[in-house]
């Protein structure tokens, strides 16, 4: 091994501790150890190249988040142990029925099949959805609610879209463009407006888009994933027009499974879900393609 | 019942994933390269961390995790930004190192003169924002977060060989920043 060898394939790797056994050897053969045996050079290339990154390190490694900041952080998390502030139903009040992580209870999913199993428009939505012993459904699931939530909670907050236009064709047009489908809810006779749409990537890498609207009384947030395999969570609280409605952490929120099963979407609302059954009755659907 | 199980999921979120939001604010900090950014980025970071939280699992490294979920949070801000990137080579970054030089009718950077001893911390500092996203990147996975290789190419999907190229650049272009400041301050001829 020659210098410029050493120092194109080895340095770096050697300072981090990342070369093979093998490397390792060929490398200390040619640094070598004494003054006249080896590679003076390369070894003080080794050390200048240790020392960089100590400085490095140094530099950019110490920095202590701001006090205030960290507050506003845990004031943030609290708020999430919290849950939405509790809405009343009649005399039951959502957040005591929203705030199980987990899928139960049995009774609402084994109401679940029996309405899957009643309504014919669902056969095969559900063929993943057996649920296990406990009668808890499958993590994919889970995630993609959990998404959709914490999705709702930060727009309500900040929404930065992603399409300049507020118009659902050019929304449309851009999911499209994406290789997302192109079918957007229309909920204008339902008294909402478009906020405006956002196309981003989940940390698996898989796309998301995300379309807010805005009504009187509250937002409403449809999520939308690409997914070749879902399994539907139990627990549905009913059904509209072939979508499915739950209460899930104090929220109201509609899910969707496409026909060929390429799309899921989940539409979320602080609002009660008598008031979002009441929106989808009267929502269309919009597509450029259709 | 349910706000036990609350507790207790916070409590061990505070033990496992909370004392890493110091090295969580540096990252931001060096990658949005804006304080107010930054902030906006570790909130968002540690908040979709916390809901997260069952994907992660215990006894993997948690800094890693979190540092992904930062990352992708980062890139999916600044997404438009990063299609702006052009990527230098280390020799386009020396040329505009050494444009900034005021002696840059030098001949090019003889690695031999360096003297790290003698760098400040702020010439480090700008250096280091000096350096193309990819590289800069990777610097701080490697360097300032003591990610593997490994750990640094599943973060960023991508493959380990490029992780290790970018690494060894990236060091050779903050050796000739370096380099660069330290004869404008008339250490090294």
């Amino acid at each position: 091994m020659n210098c410029e060898e050493y120092i194109t394939n080895y340095l770096s790797a050697h300072a981090d501790g990342e070369l093979t056994p093998e490397e390792e050897h060929a490398a200390a053969q040619h640094l070598g150890g004494g003054p006249t045996d080896g590679c003076p050079k390369c070894r003080s290339r080794l050390a200048e190249e240790r020392l960089l990154k100590a400085l490095i390190k140094r530099q950019a490694g110490a920095i202590k988040t701001p006090e205030e900041l960290r507050a506003r952080i845990n004031a943030a998390l609290d708020q999430i142990d919290r849950g939405p502030p509790a809405r009343r139903i009649g005399s039951a009040v959502v957040r005591e029925l929203g705030r199980p992580r987990v899928w139960v209870p049995l009774a609402a999913a084994a109401m679940l099949f029996v309405v899957l199993l009643a309504g014919g428009g669902l056969s095969g939505l559900h063929r993943h959805a057996e649920p296990t012993a406990n009668g808890v459904s499958a993590i994919p699931a889970r995630e993609a609610l959990d998404q959709a939530v914490y999705s709702y909670e930060t727009f309500e907050t900040a929404f930065r879209p992603t399409v300049s236009s507020y118009s659902l064709s050019a929304i449309a047009m851009d999911y499209g463009s994406a290789d997302m489908t192109d079918l957007v809810w229309n909920l204008q006779y339902a008294g909402y407006g478009v906020v405006g749409s956002r196309i981003d990537q989940l940390p698996d890498g898989n796309p998301v888009t995300y379309t807010l609207y805005h009504g009187r009384n509250s937002d409403i947030l449809c999520t939308r994933y690409k997914a070749s395999d879902f399994a539907v969570p139990p627990g549905a609280v009913g059904e509209i027009h072939g979508h499915l409605l739950y209460e899930y952490e104090g929220y109201s929120l509609c899910v969707t499974v496409s026909e060929k099963g390429h799309f899921i979407c989940v539409l979320t609302t602080s609002e009660p879900m008598d008031r979002l059954r009441h929106d989808i009755s009267l929502a269309r659907a919009f597509s450029i393609v259709r | 019942m349910e706000d036990k199980r609350g507790s207790e999921k916070r409590v061990l979120f505070e033990r496992e994933a909370l004392p890493h939001v110091d090295a969580l604010y540096s990252a931001a900090l060096r990658l949005s390269r804006n304080p107010d950014d930054a902030r906006d980025l570790l909130q968002e970071t540690v908040l979709r961390a916390y809901r997260f939280f069952h994907q992660y699992t215990p006894g993997t490294n948690c800094r890693a995790w979190l540092l992904t979920i930062l990352y992708n949070n980062f890139r999916n801000g600044y997404r438009s930004a990063d299609r702006e990137q052009v990527s230098l080579t280390p020799e386009d970054f020396e040329r505009a190192v050494e444009g900034l030089s005021a002696r840059g009718d030098r001949a090019p950077t003889d690695p031999e003169a360096l003297v790290l001893e003698h760098v400040l911390d702020q010439e480090v500092s700008a250096a280091l924002d000096g350096l193309p996203a990819e590289f800069r990147t990777v610097l701080l996975l490697v360097d300032v977060q003591e990610l593997n290789y490994q750990e640094a190419a599943q973060l960023l999907e991508i493959p380990i060989g490029t992780v290790k190229s970018r690494v060894s650049r990236g060091r050779q272009m903050m050796r000739v920043a370096l380099g660069a400041f330290a004869r404008r301050r008339g250490l090294v001829r």
